[in-house]
């Protein structure tokens, strides 16, 4: 055997994979598609806009080649370098997909919104309680100690709820909310009191604890360019955390441009052999062969390479007998919303920009929390099932208002140089239900330039999500009003799948090994030695954002691997 | 804080010295200082955005657009980034005003010409794409650059950890 372990991405579950493994002591080798980048050399960290050609607007030239990369909400010409050539990187969309990805070691870890929240009970019962999807072969229970584990190394801050459907965690000190947001959260709770108005629980540092100095990663300085990259490492990102520690233990070799093809199967040992991988500058494969492989490749990465890995035995795919493989791929539905205006607090300004805002958690259809509550827990409170739960945040306006606004002159100046109203937008994510027949394929015969398959994504919303975004306008505005807030505009967001960059399914975890790809250790039923746990094992999606989970998922598995692997199960 | 204090402090978080963080930002930026001084426009068509530009953003305790050299980003923009079709447009659009003698006016109607342009634009009829492009240039080109965001904003690229303040602690909007 060449290593121990291959791990295949370097992202948010890589990482960590990487981490825990060489921390055990284990000969890891990481194999990521993207190019490499070394942390604290971020080419347009600490650049100020005039230091740019086109202060941060980026070129028709760049948008085409990235005409589908071009859309995600940090796209800058600070940020391009971080997401992929979209013409060098095509996939077929059959049904509308949004596929963001990466460019880099570090994946998404480098450009992710870093809201960090934790699954609760209901969560991981939703599945077995309405009939979608399979039913996880977990509770909260079997990952509870392992956000416990994560979160304090991954520095998430936040306050303490206790709110059943969001449990709290091994916090840091939250952030502040602003003199607007605690005016709203007084009058919102008074007028709904099971919508709580909390502080976004961020993977920023809010204050930097031995864990976090000792690889050099310092306070978060509010700057709000994140995914530029950050030198501090004021957030959390493989590249500024977890590929370090794993560097430290001597245990880590770490390949980029190396864009893995397919799981190997040995047909007599009936396990995963390694992987076979090309080098995506000089078209040279290789082989690799290690004692377990985990896929960490981002879901839909994940699931276009094991159904490249075919074999006589698995012609499908490998691991794939029952042909789950690539069904119930999820995203979050999302982008139902309001926005308006706080009157005064005109004397009132903040220093610095805040890395996240508000969140306000699920409230729709919750089970009951006491037995005396009559309500019966199928019975859905909306015409939709499960939920959803917003972001936002209170602002004042800046100058950029001038670039569309009326006015010249010294008036016009002095009133630029000013802020404006405080203004507050939210926007909600929303529970996606796991469908059979929502899944990626590959095309039969056209390939990339390396040679791998094409992916083709085949994924719908149905009736369920679009009461759901509709309901999360309705509500925004109810909340507002609530609020106190003027101009109150609602908006609706039907962005296709993808679009929340929340992607999860494809290998779902299960009981049975004739509908699920992974067992509750997130292992291959068919396949010992092959672990998946990125968003692709994911049996549901919740409505919070997933990496959290993602990294104690890993972690947890890694664990598991570990102990098989002393007893020689492996 | 200025840019070099940045890269001190960033030198000091990276454990490398100025020197090399400074080459590696200079690396970067001086492309595009070459290509900044590669302008396209007439003397005249300069000094009808200029004009323009000092109109809406004129000297006060801080500097004018053109002191900021606002006009020589829209001729780089101009020229660099839009496409031939959206320059061609934007520049006939030009001339035609400049052959309407804007230039020849005396400052106060050329003033007045301006803020009837810039009312209609934004309250009545006016459909001059020009003129809503330009606008938007001079107001992304002043305040997006050095002269611009620390003079008549308040720059502050490292702020430290987020907190509440009154206005008058800071007097102005932040860039």
């Amino acid at each position: 055997m060449d290593y121990d372990v291959i791990v295949v991405g370097s992202g948010m579950s890589g990482g960590i994979a990487a981490k825990e493994f060489c921390e055990k002591g284990y000969k890891t080798l990481v194999l990521d598609r993207g190019d490499p980048i070394e942390h604290g050399q971020y080419k347009t960290e600490g650049l100020a806009p005039w230091q740019m050609p086109f202060r941060g607007e980026v070129l028709q030239e760049f948008k085409l080649q990235q005409h589908i990369q071009k859309n995600i909400y940090i796209y800058s010409d600070f940020t391009k370098h971080h997401l992929i050539n979209d013409l060098e990187n095509p996939y077929i969309q059959k049904q509308p997909f949004i596929w963001y990805r990466s460019a880099t070691v570090g994946g998404k870890s480098l450009i992710w919104g870093r809201q960090s929240y934790r699954w609760c009970e209901q969560d991981f019962k939703a599945n077995q309680q309405d009939g979608y999807g399979v039913d996880w072969p977990i509770r909260y229970q079997d990952i509870a100690p392992w956000y416990d584990y994560i979160e304090p190394y991954v520095g998430i801050s936040g306050s303490y709820e206790n709110l059943p459907q969001l449990p709290d965690g091994q916090f840091l000190p939250p952030q502040p909310l602003n003199i607007v947001e605690r005016e709203m959260k007084a009058k919102v709770e008074r007028a709904f009191p099971e919508r709580k108005f909390i502080p976004a629980r961020m993977a920023n540092l809010t204050q930097a604890n031995k864990v976090h100095t000792d690889l050099g990663r310092v306070q978060c300085q509010a700057r709000s360019e994140c995914p530029r990259g950050c030198s501090f490492g004021g957030y959390y990102s493989s590249n500024s955390a977890a590929l370090p520690s794993a560097k430290k233990t001597g245990n880590l070799t770490l390949i980029a441009n190396a864009q893995v093809q397919a799981v190997l199967y040995d047909e007599q040992r009936q396990k995963a052999a390694g992987v076979r991988y090309v080098n995506n500058k000089t078209g040279e494969s290789h082989t690799i062969g290690a004692k377990v492989v985990f896929m960490c490749a981002s879901t839909l990465g994940t699931v276009q390479i094991l159904l490249n890995s075919t074999s006589t035995i698995y012609p499908n795919g490998i691991g794939n007998r029952h042909d789950i493989l690539g069904r119930y791929i999820m995203d979050h539905c999302g982008g139902g919303g309001a926005s308006g205006k706080m009157p005064g607090y005109l004397d009132d300004y903040y220093k610095g920009r805040r890395p996240g805002g508000v969140y306000i958690p699920r409230f729709r259809n919750l089970e009951p929390t006491s037995p005396t509550t009559s309500s019966n827990t199928n019975q859905p409170q909306k015409p939709f099932i499960r939920g959803y739960g917003f972001q936002g945040g209170a602002n004042r306006s800046g100058w950029q208002w001038a670039k569309n606004g009326q006015g010249i002159g010294a008036d016009f100046k002095a009133k630029v140089g000013q802020p404006g109203n405080w203004y507050f937008s939210m926007w909600g994510f929303g529970e996606v239900l796991p469908r059979y027949e929502n899944r990626v394929i590959l095309h039969p015969t056209k390939t990339d330039q390396w040679g791998l398959p094409l992916l083709v994504t085949d994924v719908t919303y149905q009736q369920n999500e679009i009461n759901m975004v509709d309901d999360m306008t309705a509500t925004a505005v109810e909340i507002l009003t609530a609020a106190g807030l003027e101009d109150i505009k609602g908006f609706e967001g039907y962005a296709p799948p993808g679009g929340a960059i929340h992607e999860m399914g494809g290998c779902c975890m299960g009981a049975d090994a004739k509908t699920s790809y992974l067992n509750k250790w997130n292992q291959c039923h068919e396949v010992a030695n092959l672990f998946v746990t990125d968003g692709a094992a994911f049996s549901s999606t919740s409505c919070v954002n997933p990496s959290i989970t993602f990294m104690a998922m890993t972690a947890r598995a890694v664990d598991f691997a570990d102990k098989q692997l002393k007893v020689g199960l492996l | 804080m200025n840019r070099r204090q940045f890269l001190i402090n960033l030198s000091v978080v990276l454990g490398c010295s100025v020197v090399s963080v400074e080459s590696m930002a200079d690396a970067i930026t001086s492309q595009i200082n070459n290509n900044a001084s590669k302008g396209h426009f007439t003397e005249t068509q300069l000094e009808c955005i200029k004009l323009i530009a000092d109109i809406i953003i004129p000297q006060t305790d801080t500097p004018s657009a053109s002191q900021a050299e606002t006009h020589l980003y829209v001729d780089y923009y101009v020229h660099h980034f839009m496409t031939t079709k959206e320059r061609k447009v934007f520049v006939a659009q030009m001339d035609h005003l400049i052959s309407d003698r804007l230039l020849q006016l005396s400052s106060s109607r050329q003033v007045e010409l301006v803020q009837k342009i810039d009312r209609e634009m934004y309250q009545g009829t006016e459909q001059s794409t020009f003129y809503s492009k330009l606008k938007q240039l001079i107001v992304i080109g002043y305040y997006t650059s050095k002269v611009g965001a620390t003079q008549a904003l308040n720059f502050d690229p490292i702020p430290g950890p987020y907190q509440e303040i009154k206005l008058d602690q800071v007097g102005g909007v932040w860039f």
